[in-house]
C-alpha cells in the first residue's frame, strides 16, 4: 500500500470511469457511462466539481476538443487518467478487496 | 417552432448556466455535455422531463460552482470581506437552513409557485394578446386605414375602395390590403376547412416578411385576371406537408380551384391580427378565381377588405393624417354605390378617411379579451398577495422559534442588519425557487388558457415564448414579493433582546399575549382579499349558469347542424333547388331523425341578415330602430328547433313563387310594430335601393329565438320561405333534430350527400356546440376565477389553521390553568372560535370594499346579475366563515382537550 490518500466514493466511480474510456472519454459520455453503470442520475455540476479536484490531485489531465456545433459549437473536454491516478485507483482496489475478503459467502447465505 | 435538428434546452436556462459556470474549459465542457445529454433525454423521455432534468442539472452546477466552496483550497481569511462574499455566504446559509427542513422550504416555494405562476402565465397571455407590438421590423410606423374618425379593429372596405386608396394615397412607404377567409381544401365531401387570406401585392412588403421557401407575393401577383397562386404559413406547410422542400410548383385545391405554391413564409411571420394567423395566403385578385367571376371585386357596398401602410418616416401622423383626408372625396365620388337610395348616395360622397397608429397589429381576440385579461391580472395579483401574507405567516412562526438562537447570535456581537441581511436572503432564495417553479407552471398554464380560449370552431395561435417582457415581469413581480413577505419575518424577528431571549429558555419572551397578534392580522388580510375573488367568481359563474340555463328560444339538445355549399358543383339553379329538396327527403327518411328543414342559417350562427321594415302606423326614432333579424326557413323548420308557434299558421304547400308573399314573426317583433296587438294578417315592406318591395303579408307569430348571441337584448326576427326567396342557392343549412346523439347522424348525412351530389361541401357541427363556442368567454372567465376564488380560499384557511394552531400550542398553560380552575370545556372551544370569528369579521369587513370594487370591475360580463347582489356577497363570507371555522376546529378542539395536570406541571 502507498501513502495516497483514499478516493471519495464518486472520485473513485469517476476516475475508474475515466480509466475504461481510454482518453476518449468527456462528459456527457462519463455522465452516461456512470448512469448505465450505477443506475443513479449524475449531476454534471458534480462531476465537473470532481473531474476538477481529481485533476488537481494529478490523478487525470484534461484537454479540449474542437467546438462541436451539436453541442451548441463548445467543445469537448476529454480526460485521461495520469499513471498516478491509476496507481491511486489500484491502491483502492486493493484495500477493497482485503476489506471484502471473506465476506462474499454472507450474501449468499442471505 | 424551431428549425430542424437537435432539439436545446430552454434559452433562458441555458443563458442561466453560462453565468453560473466560470469561463474556461469548465463552463465550454460542461455547458456541451449538457446540450448533447439534454438532445438525448428530449428523445427517450420528452420535451417536458428533459426540461426538468437540465432546470436539476443548473441548480447542482449553481450549488458546486457558486455556493459550495472547494475543500482544497487555502481558506481566505486575510481577505477584506466585501458585499459578494457575505451575500455569497448568506447564500449558503439559507440554502443550509432550507435544506434542514425540506418540507417547511417546500409548501412556501409551492405557494408562491403557485402565485408568481399565476400572474405569468397571465401577464403571458395578456402581453402576447394586448400589449406586445407586432414581431415586424418598425413596428411604429405601421398604421391602420379607417373610414372615420376613431380607431376601430374592423374598418371594413369594399375593394374599389381599395384601389382607389392605393392609387391615390401618398406618404406610406408601402400600404396593403387584406382579407380574411376560409378555404376549403377538401374536394366534396366533409369541408376541411383551412385560415385563408387575400391580400394584395405590397402585403409581404409591408411587413417586411421573408420567405422560409420559394417567394412570397408581390406586386406581380395581384392585378386583374391573375393566375391562382398561392404562398403558405409556416406552420401549416409543416403540419400539412411535413416541411417538404419539393411543395414549391405543386398545386393546393383551395375551394375546388387549383393554386399553384409558390412560397412558404418564415417561421414566426403571423400577419396583422393578433391571435390569428393565415395558413395560406392568396393574391386579392384571385378571389374571382374562387368565386368564378369578377363580382366581389367590383362590388360597392360589399365590405371585406382592411388596410394597413407603413407611414413614411419622415412624415408625422397628423401630416399623412392630412393627407390621406385630402383624397377622401375623389375616393369616394369614384365608387359611389349606384344602387343605393339618393340619400345614402349623398352620406356615402361625405364619408372621410383617417389612419391610426396600429403598432400592436388589429385583433378581433384583444377586444374580446382584454378586458377579461385586466380583470384575471387583477384576480392573480390578489391571489399573489394572499399567497405572500401566507408565506410571512411561516416565517413569522418560525422567526419565533428561532429567536433564541437569534438572540445567542446577537449576544455574541453580530450585528442586526447582518441576521436581517441573513433572513432576506433567505426569504430571497425561497423567492427565486417560487419563481423557476412559477415559471414551469406559467409554461403549461398558459398554454392550457389559450385552449381555453380556442373555441373549437375558431383556432387561436399566439406567440407564447418566454421573452425578456415576460421574464422581467416574472423578476419584478418576485422581487416585490420577497419584499412584501420578507420584511415583517426580518424586522420582527430580530427585535430580540439577547439577555431576555437567553432567560428561561426563551420561554418568558414567546410572543406578547395581545389579542390580535401580526399572524391574526395577516390572516384578516388574506381575508379581505380573498373575498373580492369570491364575490367575482360567484358573479361570474352564476352569469354562466344565467346563460346557459335561460331558454332561447330553441331546443339547443339533439339538433345537428349541417352547413353545405355546392358552389363546386356547376348546376343551373332549378338543379341546386333540386339538390335541396332529394337531400332534405333523405336525410329526414333516415333512421333516428326526427324532423329536418333547410334554412338560410341556424340560431347563433357567425353569419346573420337585417334589414329596415316599413309598416303603416309605425315610425321608427332611429334608422336602427327599424332594423329586424332575417333568416328563410323550409318546411319543418320550428318543429326542428323547437320554437313554438302562438299564432296562425307555419309556411305550407300554397307559399311558393308566385303566390303572395308572406312571412312569419316573433313576438317581440309583433310587439314593437304592432303595439300588442295580433299581427296576423298586417303587413310590411322592405326596400332595394330607393324603391320598395312588394308588401309581405304575416301569417304566424311565433315564440322569440335569439338570433345572433344569447346575451342579445332585441330579438325580432322575421322568417321568410325558402320557397319564395330567390332560386337556386349555392349555400344552405340543414338543421335536423337526432333522437340520440345527433353526431351519430353524421356518417349517414355524408353519405347522402355523397349520392346527391358528390361535390358538396359539407360543414357539420351541433347547435350545442355552436351555442357553446358564443359562450366561451363567459366560460374562461367563470372556470379562471372560480379556480382562483378555491385556491384564495384554500390558502387563507391554510394561513388560518397554522396560525390558530400555532396560538392555541402558545396558550396551553393558560388554558390548562383555566381548565384546572373550572372553566368548562365548551367553554375554552367557544373561547378559541370567537377568536376566529374575529379575525374573519374583520377581514371580511375590510374586504367587501374591495368585493364590491370588483363587482363594479366584472359589471360587463355579468347576465342577470347585480355586480352588487347581495346573495353573493354574504353567500362569500358565509363561506369564508364556516372555512375558517372548519379549519379552526381541529386547534379548538385540541385546546379544548387540554389536560391541565400536563399544562400545570409545566408552569
Amino acid at each position: 500500500m502507498t501513502d495516497h490518500a483514499f478516493l471519495g466514493e464518486f472520485e473513485h466511480l469517476v476516475l475508474a470511469t475515466a480509466l475504461r474510456l481510454k482518453g476518449e472519454g468527456y462528459g456527457a459520455t462519463l455522465v452516461r457511462e456512470l448512469e448505465e453503470r450505477t443506475g443513479r442520475q449524475v449531476q454534471g455540476g458534480a462531476l465537473y466539481a470532481t473531474l476538477d479536484r481529481l485533476e488537481r490531485k494529478g490523478y487525470l489531465v484534461s484537454r479540449m476538443g474542437d467546438p462541436d456545433p451539436v453541442r451548441g459549437g463548445r467543445p469537448k473536454r476529454f480526460v485521461t487518467v495520469t499513471p498516478e491516478g491509476v496507481r491511486a485507483l489500484a491502491a483502492q482496489r486493493e484495500a477493497l478487496l482485503r476489506i471484502w475478503d471473506g465476506l462474499e459467502a454472507t450474501f449468499e447465505e442471505a | 417552432m424551431s428549425d430542424a435538428g437537435d432539439p436545446r434546452p430552454p434559452r433562458v436556462l441555458r443563458a442561466l448556466l453560462a453565468r453560473v459556470l466560470p469561463p474556461g474549459p469548465v463552463r465550454d465542457g460542461l455547458a456541451g455535455d449538457l446540450d448533447e445529454l439534454f438532445a438525448g433525454r428530449v428523445r427517450q423521455r420528452g420535451r417536458a422531463r428533459a426540461d426538468a432534468w437540465y432546470a436539476r442539472q443548473l441548480l447542482s452546477a449553481a450549488f458546486h460552482y457558486r455556493l459550495k466552496r472547494p475543500r482544497s483550497r487555502p481558506t481566505p481569511e486575510k481577505r477584506p470581506t466585501t458585499m459578494l462574499d457575505s451575500l455569497s455566504r448568506d447564500l449558503a446559509y439559507a440554502l443550509r437552513t432550507l435544506r434542514r427542513r425540506p418540507g417547511f422550504a417546500a409548501v412556501i416555494v409551492l405557494t408562491l409557485a403557485l402565485g408568481i405562476g399565476a400572474n405569468t402565465a397571465i401577464y403571458t397571455l395578456l402581453d402576447a394578446v394586448v400589449l406586445r407590438p407586432l414581431p415586424v421590423p418598425h413596428p411604429e410606423q405601421l398604421v391602420q386605414v379607417t373610414y372615420t374618425d376613431e380607431s376601430r379593429n374592423g374598418a371594413y372596405f369594399t375593394n374599389p375602395l381599395w384601389e382607389q386608396v392605393r392609387d391615390r394615397a401618398t406618404g406610406f412607404t408601402a400600404l396593403a390590403a387584406f382579407a380574411e377567409t376560409e378555404f376549403n381544401t377538401a374536394d366534396g365531401g366533409l369541408a376541411r376547412l383551412v385560415r385563408g387570406q387575400y391580400v394584395s401585392g405590397d402585403y409581404f412588403t409591408l411587413f417586411e416578411a421573408r420567405p422560409a421557401l420559394g417567394r412570397l407575393l408581390g406586386r406581380a401577383d395581384d392585378f386583374r385576371g391573375c393566375p391562382p397562386v398561392a404562398v403558405l404559413g409556416h406552420g401549416f406547410w409543416r403540419s400539412e406537408y411535413g416541411g417538404r422542400r419539393d411543395v414549391i410548383g405543386t398545386t393546393i385545391s383551395l375551394d375546388g380551384e387549383p393554386f399553384e405554391i409558390v412560397g412558404v413564409a418564415a417561421p414566426g411571420f403571423r400577419g396583422p391580427e393578433v391571435g390569428w394567423d393565415a395558413q395560406v395566403y392568396a393574391p386579392l385578385c384571385s378571389q374571382a378565381v374562387i368565386s368564378g367571376s369578377q363580382a366581389a371585386l367590383d362590388a360597392r357596398s360589399r365590405w371585406w377588405i382592411r388596410i394597413m401602410g407603413r407611414r413614411d418616416p419622415s412624415l408625422t401622423i397628423e401630416q399623412l393624417r392630412a393627407r390621406i383626408k385630402a383624397i377622401a372625396p375623389a375616393v369616394y365620388a369614384a365608387t359611389v354605390p349606384p344602387n343605393w337610395a339618393a340619400e345614402d348616395r349623398a352620406e356615402y360622397r361625405g364619408r372621410t378617411l383617417n389612419v391610426f397608429p396600429a403598432e400592436r397589429g388589429l385583433s378581433g381576440l384583444r377586444i374580446r379579451y382584454a378586458s377579461a385579461l385586466g380583470v384575471l391580472m387583477g384576480a392573480v395579483a390578489l391571489l399573489l398577495l394572499i399567497a405572500c401574507a401566507n408565506v410571512a405567516n411561516l416565517l413569522l412562526a418560525r422567526a419565533a422559534s428561532r429567536r433564541h438562537d437569534v438572540a445567542i447570535r446577537l449576544a455574541i456581537g453580530a450585528g442586526r442588519r447582518r441576521l436581517m441581511h441573513q433572513l432576506l436572503t433567505e426569504s430571497a432564495l425561497l423567492a427565486a425557487l417560487g419563481a423557476v417553479a412559477g415559471l414551469f407552471l406559467a409554461h403549461w398554464g398558459t398554454r392550457g388558457l389559450v385552449a381555453l380560449i380556442a373555441a373549437h370552431r375558431s383556432a387561436v395561435s399566439l406567440d407564447l415564448s418566454l421573452d425578456a417582457r415576460v421574464l422581467g415581469f416574472t423578476a419584478l413581480i418576485t422581487v416585490v414579493t420577497t419584499m412584501i413577505f420578507g420584511l415583517a419575518p426580518a424586522l420582527s424577528g430580530t427585535r430580540v433582546s439577547p439577555r431576555a431571549a437567553l432567560n428561561a429558555g426563551g420561554r418568558g419572551v414567546a410572543e406578547g399575549h395581545g389579542r390580535f397578534t401580526l399572524g391574526k392580522a395577516l390572516v384578516a388580510a388574506q381575508v379581505a382579499l380573498s373575498l373580492p375573488l369570491l364575490v367575482g367568481a360567484g358573479l361570474l359563474a352564476g352569469s354562466l349558469r344565467n346563460l346557459s340555463g335561460m331558454d332561447p328560444g330553441f331546443r339547443a339538445d339533439g339538433v345537428l347542424v349541417v352547413n353545405v355549399d355546392l358552389r363546386r358543383a356547376d348546376l343551373e339553379p332549378e338543379a341546386r333547388d333540386a339538390v335541396w329538396r332529394q337531400a332534405l327527403e333523405r336525410i329526414r327518411a333516415l333512421p333516428g331523425v326526427l324532423s329536418a328543414a333547410t334554412a338560410f342559417r341556424a340560431p347563433i350562427a357567425s353569419n346573420s341578415w337585417n334589414e329596415a321594415l316599413y309598416v303603416d302606423g309605425f315610425t321608427p326614432e332611429t334608422p336602427m330602430d327599424a332594423l329586424v333579424w332575417f333568416n328563410t326557413i323550409g318546411d319543418d323548420y320550428f318543429e326542428t328547433m323547437g320554437t313554438r308557434l302562438i299564432a296562425g299558421r307555419d309556411f305550407d304547400a300554397t307559399d311558393v313563387a308566385g303566390a303572395p308573399p308572406v312571412a312569419i314573426v316573433s313576438r317581440s317583433m309583433a310587439a314593437k310594430f304592432f303595439g300588442g296587438k295580433s299581427p296576423l294578417g298586417r303587413q310590411f315592406r322592405t326596400k332595394a335601393g330607393d324603391a320598395f318591395k312588394e308588401p309581405v303579408t304575416i301569417v304566424g307569430l311565433v315564440e322569440d329565438a335569439k338570433y345572433s348571441s344569447l346575451r342579445e337584448e332585441n330579438s325580432a326576427t322575421v322568417y321568410r320561405p325558402m320557397a319564395q326567396s330567390a332560386p337556386g342557392s349555392a349555400f344552405s343549412t340543414v338543421v335536423l333534430r337526432a333522437a340520440g346523439d345527433p353526431l351519430s347522424l353524421v356518417p349517414a348525412v355524408r353519405q347522402v350527400f355523397a349520392e346527391v351530389q358528390p361535390a358538396a361541401s359539407l360543414e357539420v357541427t351541433t347547435l350545442e356546440a355552436q351555442v357553446a363556442d358564443s359562450l366561451q368567454r363567459e366560460r374562461v372567465l367563470a372556470v379562471l376565477s372560480t379556480l382562483f376564488g378555491g385556491v384564495a380560499l384554500a390558502l387563507s384557511m391554510l394561513g388560518l389553521y397554522g396560525v390558530m394552531a400555532h396560538t392555541v400550542t402558545r396558550r396551553r398553560n393558560e388554558i390548562g390553568v383555566r381548565i384546572a380552575l373550572g372553566a368548562d370545556r365548551a367553554r375554552v372551544l367557544r373561547m378559541v372560535l370567537r377568536d376566529i370569528v374575529v379575525v374573519v369579521a374583520a377581514g371580511a369587513a375590510l374586504g367587501t370594499a374591495g368585493a364590491l370594487a370588483a363587482g363594479t370591475l366584472v359589471r360587463s360580463f355579468l347576465f342577470g346579475l347585480e355586480p352588487t347582489e347581495p346573495a353573493i356577497v354574504i353567500g362569500a363570507v358565509l363561506l369564508l366563515l364556516a372555512a375558517a371555522l372548519g379549519a379552526g376546529l381541529r386547534p379548538a378542539l385540541r385546546a379544548a382537550g387540554a389536560d391541565p395536570v400536563e399544562a400545570l406541571r409545566e408552569e
